[in-house]
């Protein structure tokens, strides 16, 4: 029998060490009779954003849901950061935006506020990823990209220490993609990490890399 | 897909050892059933109160037996599937369900056959019909949330949770039933086994009893060799899938 | 517990929001009670004596229909995974909304059934049985039915195959739900029933959670 997983890791700068928020290692996935991914192994240090690239279907959302605990994977062993000086270790801002399109804005960002204790920040984040001016608003009144932006707060509020973010840039324009560059480096210098997925090589400064080759 | 292939071969071991059987198993369900029908047909004495109409308990009997009897076999295989995450557990679930609805149709309508000459009706509220019944739906509801999945395996996931519900509310059930029916009418018409049952009309049941728990073997070992043939297939298109378009990585 | 009010109350707020949809469970209540008498006839004898029962078996059903808004929307937008990576444990997201469930299409049965079941010749005295016989298992009835709501989160149309598989679970609480009408009604001391149905759902209370968190984990993907 020939082994054709063929996954590959593509790692710039693998040293960090001791200071590793996340360990992953051997990690494999297999849905139905397939197998996404195989001998997944990477390190990503505090201070540090992952950027994992591949193709359609080759197992990155599968990749972040592992990582969230949301799914099991199906071999090889990953740990999860400590919360450190964050409120908590993991956060998730998956393909869906988790937005009820009933719920204002505001409501639909002080229900996910109270479960992460954090009232207060509210209105101060919904101006930041520029929804201000939306915020009494339906949620089902906002286009895409301001959809994605109100999902992104979700994920500030939290005030987790690793994001996961899975294809965060879908939708956004260009004012909404700076947003999230600028979150992302935020979150970094607050001594966060991040693994952000994307289909395509995405401009990232200062970011690892790691690419899921699929099969 | 390495990993994939290799799930395939603690299945394969069964079909090592169950094909081998599958003609013992079919002989034997022949026998026991065809001794059976020719003693409770024939060589037995007609029931005192009921006359020949009593020996459709021959197949009505056994089939509720194996109806009750497969949904156990469907709950350990759930049990399994869920606990040790066997491979093979869930596809004896699956292939179990089926079997279990038609033998538990068998009960139904032969026991609505039987009752039609006692009771005047072909249908009776009675507490151990009625169970059956439930145990219909409980077949039905398995079958139908196994199929309402696009992905397979997270049909056989839920399905088996489902089951496992249904294996410990059973009991519950089936004790509510009794006493429903015990406040609403004083006894049930149809009664067998115990001391009462003649040597003579023992002999057919248990042979039946032997046939049709054959039967049902037979059935579902046919079952699920005809369903991990049917995954090898998906697994080798889609391996071949991969041999001709090498991805572009 | 943050978390369970937090969740119970959004849900709440969220059914209000579409509240036609429950405006609509509760007039299937009224409607199918109406259709009895216009499809049986109006004896009254009949009527009064099938009241308890009707009143039950259709507050159940009723219950059943709004099974697919439990589940599957916060798994169709994905507020579902994060509901559970914030739940302090899944269980308590499952006893949550099944309680906001409860709220909505359990408790409203509570005052409404016993109303049908005089309107179709119940005895009044057997309207605080009706009453506290729902009280006490229509929480089972939303235990169960997010089982099943669970089960079949991430289908399309969920909703008749949740009610499929949940009808047949929840027959002891109508058996004994009904019984402890119907003894009270006959003069008989109704009490053993109400423990055997309270008896279910503490069993439901204590097992829903744990069968929730599988059914959960089993269908996500």
């Amino acid at each position: 029998m020939v082994d054709t997983s063929k996954t590959s890791a593509h790692m710039t700068d693998p040293a960090g060490a001791s200071s590793d928020a996340l360990v992953v290692s051997d990690l494999s996935c297999v849905r139905g009779e397939r197998e996404l991914f195989s001998g997944v192994s990477f390190a990503v240090p505090s201070g540090c954003i992952l950027l994992v690239t591949g193709p359609n279907g080759s197992g990155k959302s599968s990749l972040l849901r592992i990582l969230a605990g949301l799914l099991d994977a199906t071999a090889g062993s990953y740990r999860p950061p400590e919360r450190g000086t964050f409120t908590r270790p993991v956060g998730y801002l998956g393909h869906a935006n988790s937005i009820k399109i009933r719920l204002t804005v505001r409501e639909n960002l002080r229900f996910w506020a109270r479960l992460a204790r954090a009232e207060p920040a509210v209105e101060p984040i919904l101006q930041r990823v520029g929804l201000g001016r939306f915020m009494d608003l339906p949620a089902g009144w906002l286009s895409a990209g301001q959809l994605r932006r109100l999902a992104l707060s979700q994920l500030m509020i939290a005030d987790s220490r690793l994001w996961l973010l899975d294809e965060p840039a879908a939708n956004l324009d260009s004012g909404g993609e700076s947003v999230l560059q600028k979150e992302l480096a935020r979150h970094r210098s607050a001594g966060g990490c991040a693994v952000v997925t994307s289909p395509t090589d995405i401009e990232m400064t200062d970011a690892r890399r790691f690419e899921l080759a699929g099969q | 897909m390495a990993k994939a292939l290799h799930r395939l071969a603690n299945p394969a071991r069964f079909l090592r050892i169950a094909s081998p059987l599958l003609p013992w198993i079919a002989a034997g369900a022949a026998v026991c059933s065809g001794a059976g029908l020719w003693f409770g047909l024939v060589d037995s004495p007609p029931d005192y109160q009921q006359g020949d109409a009593a020996r459709i308990m021959y197949v009505h009997v056994p089939a509720a037996w194996n109806a009750l009897a497969g949904y156990a076999g469907l709950a350990i295989a759930s049990a399994v599937a869920l606990v040790w995450r066997h491979p093979l557990a869930l596809v004896a679930a699956r292939c179990i369900a089926p079997v279990g609805a038609c033998f538990t149709v068998i009960a139904i309508a032969t026991g609505s056959i039987w009752g039609h000459p006692m009771w005047g009706t072909w249908w009776v509220w009675d507490a151990r019909l009625t169970s059956v019944v439930v145990l219909l739906f409980l077949y039905l509801g398995y079958i139908a949330l196994l199929q309402a999945f696009d992905e397979q395996e997270t049909g056989e996931r839920a399905a088996t949770v489902l089951a496992l519900i249904g294996a410990v509310n059973l009991p519950v059930i089936k004790f509510s039933v009794d006493w429903w029916n015990t406040l609403h009418q004083p006894a049930s018409i149809l009664r067998f086994g115990g001391p009462s049952i003649d040597p003579a009309m023992l002999l057919p049941l248990m042979l039946m009893a032997g046939g049709f728990t054959l039967l049902f073997a037979y059935l579902v070992i046919i079952r699920m060799q005809t369903e991990l043939a049917r995954r090898r297939v998906m697994a080798l298109r889609r391996a071949a899938l991969a041999v001709s378009q090498p991805n572009d990585a | 517990m943050t978390f369970f009010r937090a969740v119970v109350e959004r849900d709440l707020k969220l059914y209000m929001r579409g509240v036609v949809d429950l405006i609509g469970v509760w007039m299937f209540f009224g409607i199918a009670i109406a259709m009895l008498p216009l499809s049986i006839g109006p004896d009254p004898d009949i009527l009064s004596r099938i009241a308890p029962g009707a009143a039950w078996a259709i507050a159940l059903l009723a219950s059943m229909l709004s099974l697919e808004r439990v589940f599957a929307p916060d798994q169709l937008d994905g507020s579902l995974d994060l509901l559970l990576l914030h739940a302090p444990s899944p269980h308590v997201l499952v006893l949550a909304k099944s309680f906001a469930h409860w709220l909505v299409t359990g408790l409203p049965f509570v005052v409404l059934a016993p109303v049908a079941a005089i309107a179709l010749g119940m005895e009044v005295r057997g309207v605080l049985p009706l009453a506290g016989a729902l009280l006490i298992g229509t929480p089972a009835l939303s235990l169960i039915g997010t089982l099943g709501a669970a089960l079949t989160a991430p289908l399309r149309r969920g909703g008749i195959l949740a009610a499929l598989i949940v009808l047949p679970q929840t027959i002891p609480v109508l058996i004994f739900g009904t019984a402890a009408v119907s003894e009270t009604l006959m003069g008989r001391d109704p009490g053993a029933h109400f423990s055997v149905l309270g008896a279910f759902t503490l069993a439901a209370l204590a097992l829903a959670p744990y069968a929730g968190n599988a059914a959960l984990r089993a269908v996500r993907s």
